[in-house]
């Protein structure tokens, strides 16, 4: 059964699915200045990132437990290849470095940058197809997208940077 | 830590990022579930921290320091696995695109509120002119690659 299609059983309205995608964002940056007090309050950036991946593994183990979020094809982690658990790695350095800059940044830039970065690095592996994805051209909105993403980031930026 | 040497940790972030969404994506294809690909992506980042401190490579700080600090210091791993779920509920009904670019807006709004009020502890910041444009630079990237052109991956 495909979790994705047992999922959308849950939202069939637009809007519901609209407020859901809407809430997600809303509690990323939320997430990520809780880990940077956690991380000043403790003064350990790695305890707060401890923390943090296990109470969100605990929290998704909980949601798969309901099974109403889809099944899971736990055989198929014999078939995927070892690099997919690489991700594990950069997960937790994602989480390591939102954590460790967010209070000398403040959270717009922060996240500001996490966003751009992120896009950006993703332009780089679709243009070479790297870690398994179907590969797409740099193509000419992509470039005027990183442009945006360039100009938006410097204009966050300036002002800190100046000061 | 100076701002360069944050904005360059913040930029390792996104890139980090983006890396672990692409292993967790082709993840996902073996194992059907977009959630069980996040709870093993959150489990091994547990584990290989947990590691670190059972070497002895980081020691645990002293824990009484947690003791008179508000309970919702400690939630933010389960908000942030509860902000990718929510991502996942809507992305089967709006489509790929349409849900980064709610998600996006989400993002840069509570990021500018969170600033501008000073919630949850932080300093408070203007949310001047610059601000502004530069958060709406980013949207207007994220509407461009995402909702004229078919979208390839998932955010979360």
């Amino acid at each position: 059964m495909n979790g994705l299609n047992q999922t959308e059983a849950l939202v069939d309205s637009h809007m519901i699915a609209i407020l859901c995608a809407f809430f997600g964002g809303v509690l990323f940056p939320i997430a990520s200045v809780l880990n940077g007090q956690f991380a000043a309050v403790t003064q350990s950036v790695l305890f707060s990132a401890l923390v943090a991946e296990l109470s969100g593994s605990l929290v998704l183990a909980g949601l798969l437990a309901t099974g109403r979020l889809g099944g899971v094809a736990w055989d198929g982690l014999k078939r995927a290849p070892r690099w997919c658990l690489a991700g594990c790695f950069f997960g937790m350095f994602f989480v390591l470095c939102g954590t460790s800059v967010i209070a000398t940044l403040g959270t717009t830039l922060t996240i500001a940058i996490l966003l751009g970065s992120q896009i950006l690095m993703g332009f780089g592996i679709d243009s070479f197809g790297w870690f398994g994805c179907d590969r797409t051209p740099f193509n000419r909105r992509r470039q005027v997208a990183s442009l945006l993403i360039l100009v938006g980031l410097t204009l966050l930026a300036a002002p800190a940077l100046i000061t | 830590m100076t701002i360069p040497w944050a904005i360059l940790g913040a930029m390792l972030g996104g890139v980090s990022f983006a890396v672990s969404i692409s292993a967790n994506h082709r993840l996902r294809q073996f194992i059907v579930s977009p959630l069980a690909a996040n709870l093993i992506n959150f489990t091994g980042g547990f584990l290989l921290l947990l590691t670190l401190f059972l070497v002895g490579i980081s020691r645990l700080p002293e824990l009484h320091l947690l003791s008179n600090q508000p309970g919702w210091i400690f939630l933010g791993g389960a908000i942030g696995s509860m902000s990718a779920t929510f991502g996942l509920i809507a992305i089967p009904r709006l489509g790929l695109a349409i849900s980064l670019v709610v998600s996006t807006l989400g993002q840069l709004i509570m990021s500018m509120l969170i600033d501008w009020a000073g919630l949850f502890g932080v300093t408070h910041q203007p949310v001047h002119l610059f601000r502004i444009l530069g958060v709406l630079c980013l949207l207007a990237a994220v509407l461009l690659t995402q909702v004229v052109e078919r979208p390839t991956r998932q955010q979360h």
